[in-house]
């Protein structure tokens, strides 16, 4: 990769281009790598320290949060209909109300209760604010919509509908996710579903590159009461 | 007690020896039956009855404890607040707790906590049923409640078959102690001579290898006697016993391609199969029916063996083919042979070569005339359905080539597992572990952790390894994904798809690395050596623990896009079960384990992805030909059961515009009707009933005759047999299959008479219904109706709609010829784009819509108004077939009808009706090119037996 003295280019504008394809040829996407690929290991918390470290950074440099184990990840198609996102994204929080608000006061005396009690109210509004917690804050979704593409708009869609909700709270991420792309011939479109081993010729290379895709990641989590 | 040392005096009974139950639990039964008869002499410190306990458990249950609120006062009468909150906090619980002590103590017993996927588990009359950690509670609520209970093997024999078995079993059983004892005797003489004898050697031999011979089929493997004669007439797959508690299997005398396949899991399972397989979870399968044949001898004459079965393509022997030749692509695809002067499809196949080392593969590259003398080996993956055609064409050949090159059945060889789902590279990662660390597969292998979805690796990559024996390993350990290198690595790995250098030839070509596989350790010493292991520490790999060869490919779906693809797993045959126990077990990262799947489940997976199945999809084979001569009678046959009253009278089905009668058989995809074909010589008339019984009880047969066919002595006599065999098969296997290719380049090309499609061809669609409608199978698929010319519009319909009106029904043919002139465009009125318009016309029909916030009064003004404005109801409702009366548009006539659906059903990945069937080629190329590529693609579908047809859009698959 690059030294840190050089500026780094941008994903969107890397310093070389990916050469042309060739004539003849034309682009077969493959599916996505799913984009729950770094889980936080639900095993032990001691471990938590190192599995946010082994956790890799996109394309950008962003390292993304590792995961609740507890998290839903809810892949946002474009064709998705959107009461139907809404209702998964509802089903997942009822779900995991219990868990996350029963944490804070579980087992605790009286007069600890009480003290909680006015330190979450203070925190939900400060927590409004600003989300620069870190990525250990950002690990406690209890739902989260990931779309790619034109389904973007889509999730954006579905997270300003939660906003609406009073104890919920609504985290918008940017990331870049990489997809590979396969170069095959043109007329293998054709013979290609009759099942033909077909691969690019030697001379293009493999016949598969990456590619770079802009990707929103939709956080909705119980406001901390 | 005294009856204990009975029972151990006399010796284990031979059929317990052989039970693989442990011994503990029947022994213990064995006591407490014992302890049961001793309570019902009133010996035992157990109350004779129970009855008062449970009275009191139950008071106990209902009681609720509280304190009084004075308590929580404090001596000068202040409240102390926190005691107060935990008095009532306590209350709280009690509450809650006594309303679930009520109703668990009220009604509820210890089977019926037992959850609904062990469900063999929850007999409620048998204790030794139910889960061992439940079982002293069953066995004292049995005693509790009196149950009657009924042991099996001491239950008189009531039929006389019964008593026959029951007296046989008693002699076997006489006769097995004697043999023991025989044995024993035996055995202690023999051993005071090796102790005279120390020095003498011993002869070890090698256990001997199955047979397999070459160019003929092969025997099914050797059955334990105790499980021959349930296989007389198939074979049970490696994992047949554990398939047989958790799935519905194949009816005994019914096997389905001389297997016992699992059709289905007895658990409910139509919605988790769809999410295991697209979103989250894994399916899998014991395909160890798929047949697999290994053909090798020189390059060259294999090559041309390939060619001959339609792998002709430019690509698979240029360049671009060099990687499937090298071994580390398959190529999957319909093979076919040669039948005349035409070729007809044989089924679909997998096909991989076996790579040569890597040392020799680069220098002979360079040269062509040198390779082609190389010896390889190529293996042929296909269906039982279509294997002995397959077969039978390879042997011939093979046999044509000079040097001969020679063909091995390998189907009880080889076994197999398929997995579909994001969680199934997971699960394969857990289960199979490498045996050498250097191998490159296996290194890439590993590094496979984090991908989701089998399609994201290159497009039918393999990857040829040795692995450990999963047991060593059991249970299996989540894969962590958190420990996975980087993003990057994997990437890298799935473009680049390091495969090609340092590959060796895969082990599980070579018989005697599988045979070495095939003798495990026994399960027994596992144990011990796990019993003699540090806990949690895993069992080291010994010299005695052979490595097992496998192959592992990915295949894409034929749909693409984002769908998930399939892991194969190719192991021999007897490793199967050990690894299937270890896939059985694994926990999901996201929770749950990897679901069972059967023949239905395959199929629905198919279905929701968009692609045809084998053989129930594929018409134009002899395999497919002969599934829909049996799903044909299997519908006849549950119609023939039905109430007269109850069930589709075909005749008398009412198509509109006078059309009487089902077209063809209505419980066919009845393409012998739509091409002309002559049914048997009973049938004359296809669309009444007795005659189509007739006709699918001859045709019952044939797959009968197929299965005679495939056995092992009629074997290499098969190839004289074909001829006849062609001619049992029923005129629907004239039907020909076309490729989507050659429809295609039969589209594009522009003059339209000199490229026809051969007749009496069909191309496999699928089907999307545009607004609403819900297919089943034997469906009919019409094109929309051709405007007819203005000024003959009267007389074109009535001698197209003679054809199918029964000359029997004077009435109907009094009424033919009032198909309406503008049914296409009533047709394309439907499309959701023009929908706009018939809604405001409905909305004059229905009741005024009332505002939400309206006062009584003013509701019940508008509601009085509707009712006295609005035009009531016809009764009966007019039948939306009637003449130009009802607002759906008709379904079009009998020349317009272009094929049958083969599975239909409510699609839930698409969220509404599709359906995959198979149209006439030369009519869906006429429509196409007389109206265009989009409209030409529209049609209607009507089940059989209904009257109403559903707009839907068709694309070749």
């Amino acid at each position: 990769m690059e030294t840190s003295t050089t500026p780094k280019p941008l994903p969107n504008r890397p310093e070389q281009k990916m050469p042309p394809i060739p004539k003849g040829s034309r682009i077969q996407k493959r599916p996505l790598p799913a984009p729950l690929s770094h889980r936080l290991s639900s095993s032990s918390s001691t471990k938590s320290s190192s599995t946010t470290l082994s956790t890799t950074s996109d394309l950008d440099g962003y390292r993304p949060p590792p995961r609740a184990a507890h998290t839903l990840i809810i892949k946002v198609s474009s064709s998705a209909p959107f009461m139907s996102l809404v209702k998964r994204v509802r089903k997942g929080l009822e779900s995991r109300s219990s868990l996350s608000r029963q944490q804070t006061t579980k087992g605790l005396p009286f007069t600890a209760r009480i003290a909680a009690l006015d330190t979450n109210t203070t925190g939900g509004s400060s927590g409004q604010g600003g989300e620069g917690n870190g990525p250990t804050e950002d690990a406690l979704d209890d739902v989260v919509l990931v779309a790619t593409g034109r389904a973007i708009q889509k999730a954006v869609e579905v997270g300003c509908f939660f906003t609406r909700e009073r104890d919920l709270q609504v985290l918008l991420r940017t990331r870049t996710v990489r997809g590979v792309d396969d170069v095959v011939k043109q007329e293998e479109g054709d013979d290609g579903e009759d099942g033909s081993g077909e691969e690019e010729e030697e001379e293009q290379g493999t016949g598969a590159r990456v590619r770079a895709v802009s990707c929103v990641e939709v956080g909705v989590r119980w406001r901390a009461t | 007690m005294d009856s204990n040392q009975k029972q151990a005096a006399s010796g284990k009974p031979p059929a317990a020896n052989s039970k693989k139950r442990k011994e503990a639990p029947s022994a213990a039964t064995g006591n407490n039956k014992n302890q049961n008869q001793n309570q019902q002499q009133g010996k035992d410190s157990r109350p004779p009855s129970s009855r008062p306990q449970k009275r009191v458990k139950f008071q106990d249950a209902r009681n609720i404890r509280s304190q009084p609120s004075d308590a929580a006062l404090d001596s000068d009468g202040k409240l102390d607040l926190q005691k107060f909150l935990n008095a009532r906090e306590f209350e709280i619980k009690a509450l809650e707790t006594s309303m679930r002590k009520c109703k668990a103590a009220n009604a509820t017993r210890v089977f019926q906590q037992v959850p609904r996927e062990m469900r063999r588990r929850t007999a409620s009359h048998n204790a030794k049923r139910v889960p061992k950690r439940l079982r002293d509670r069953a066995k004292r609520e049995m005693l509790e409640d009196n149950t009657p209970t009924v042991e099996s093997r001491k239950r008189k024999p009531r039929t006389t078959r019964a008593r026959i078995r029951a007296e046989n079993a008693k002699r076997l059983e006489r006769l097995a102690a004697k043999k023991r004892k025989r044995a024993l005797e035996k055995d202690k003489a023999g051993e005071g001579e090796t102790k005279d004898a120390p020095g003498k050697t011993t002869i070890r031999t090698r256990a001997p290898r199955p047979k397999i011979r070459r160019d003929t089929l092969n025997e099914p493997p050797k059955i334990k006697s105790k499980f021959k004669k349930r296989q007389i007439n198939k074979t049970w797959l490696p994992t047949h016993l554990w398939h047989a508690k958790r799935a519905t299997m194949t009816e005994p005398t019914k096997p389905l391609w001389r297997f016992a396949i699992p059709m289905t899991p007895t658990q409910k399972c139509y919605r988790p199969t769809h999410r295991a397989s697209g979103q989250k979870g894994t399916m899998f399968w014991d395909t160890s029916y798929m047949s697999t044949a290994r053909v090798y001898g020189t390059a060259g004459g294999i090559e041309q063996v390939l060619k001959a079965l339609g792998l002709a393509q430019e690509s698979l022997w240029g360049n671009r083919g060099r990687k499937w030749r090298a071994g580390t692509r398959t190529w999957s695809g319909m093979v076919s042979r040669q039948q005349g002067s035409s070729r007809r499809d044989v089924g679909p196949a997998t096909i991989l070569w076996n790579p040569t080392p890597t040392d020799k593969t680069s220098a002979p590259e360079s040269s062509t005339a040198e390779p082609k003398k190389i010896q390889r080996q190529v293996l042929i993956r296909t269906h039982p359905a279509c294997f002995l055609e397959l077969f039978e064409e390879l042997v011939r050949l093979a046999k044509l080539q000079t040097p001969q090159i020679h063909v091995e059945d390998l189907r009880f060889e080889i076994g197999s597992i398929e997995l579909t789902g994001p969680g199934s590279t997971e699960t394969l990662l857990a289960v199979l572990q490498p045996y050498h660390t250097d191998e490159r597969h296996g290194q890439v292998f590993s590094s496979l952790v984090g991908v989701t979805n089998p399609a994201s690796l290159p497009k039918d990559a393999v990857l040829g390894f040795s692995v450990k024996d999963p047991r060593l390993s059991y249970p299996p350990k989540r894969v962590d994904t958190a420990s996975k290198v980087s993003d990057l690595a994997l990437l890298e790995t799935l473009t680049q798809w390091p495969v090609e250098e340092q590959v060796k030839p895969y082990a599980l070509f070579d018989r005697d690395v599988r045979f070495k596989a095939s003798n495990l350790p026994p399960q027994k010493s596992i144990n011990r050596r796990k019993g003699a292991n540090i806990p949690g520490r895993e069992i080291q790999v010994t010299a005695a623990d052979p490595p097992i060869p496998v192959i592992v490919f990915a295949s894409r779906p034929a749909t693409g896009g984002q769908a998930q693809g399939t892991w194969t797993l190719l192991a021999p045959w007897k490793c199967i079960l050990p690894i299937w126990y270890s896939i059985v077990h694994y926990p999901l990262s996201t929770g749950g384990n990897p679901r069972l799947g059967g023949l239905n489940e395959q199929r629905q997976i198919a279905f929701e992805q968009g692609t045809a199945w084998f053989p129930g999809d594929f018409l134009g084979t002899n395999a497919g030909v002969v599934w829909e001569m049996e799903q044909r009678a299997q519908r006849k046959a549950a119609w023939d059961r039905r109430p007269k009253g109850k069930r589709i009278e075909w005749a008398s089905l009412d198509l509109g515009a006078g059309r009487k009668g089902e077209i063809g058989d209505g419980l066919a995809c009845d393409f012998e009707h739509l091409f002309g074909l002559s049914k048997d010589p009973s049938s004359s008339s296809p669309s009444s009933s007795d005659s189509a019984g007739d006709e699918s009880m001859t045709l019952n047969d044939d797959p009968n005759a197929m299965d005679v066919d495939q056995s092992r002595e009629e074997a290499t006599a098969a190839s004289t047999k074909s001829g006849k065999d062609k001619d049992t098969l029923p005129s629907l296997a004239t039907v020909q299959q076309m490729k989507k290719t050659e429809f295609n380049a039969l589209i594009s090309s522009k003059d339209s008479d000199s490229s026809r499609p051969p007749p009496r061809s069909i191309i496999p669609v699928n089907i999307t219904f545009v607004t609403r409608g819900v297919a089943n199978a034997c469906a009919r698929i019409y094109r929309l109706p051709s405007r007819p010319p203005s000024p003959s519009a009267t007389t074109v319909p009535p001698s197209s709609t003679e054809a199918e009106v029964p000359a029997t029904d004077p009435v109907a043919a009094g009424k033919v010829g009032s198909l309406p002139a503008d049914l296409r465009d009533q047709w394309l009125q439907k499309l959701p784009s023009s929908n706009s318009s018939s809604k405001a016309s409905k909305v004059s029909h229905a009741a005024p819509h009332i505002p939400p916030n309206v006062d009584l009064s003013t509701r019940k003004q508008l509601m009085a108004k509707s009712l006295l404005s609005g035009n009531p109801l016809p009764y009966p409702k007019p039948s939306s077939v009637g003449i130009n009366g009802g607002d759906h548009p008709l379904c079009p006539g009998e020349e317009d009808l272009i094929g049958f659906v083969t599975a239909g059903a409510y699609s839930l990945s698409e969220g509404k009706g599709t359906a995959v069937g198979a149209i006439s080629a030369e009519k869906a190329l006429d429509t196409l090119k007389e109206f265009g590529a989009k409209e030409g693609r529209l049609c209607v579908v009507r089940n059989a037996g209904e009257s109403v047809g559903w707009l839907g859009r068709w694309e070749v698959i």
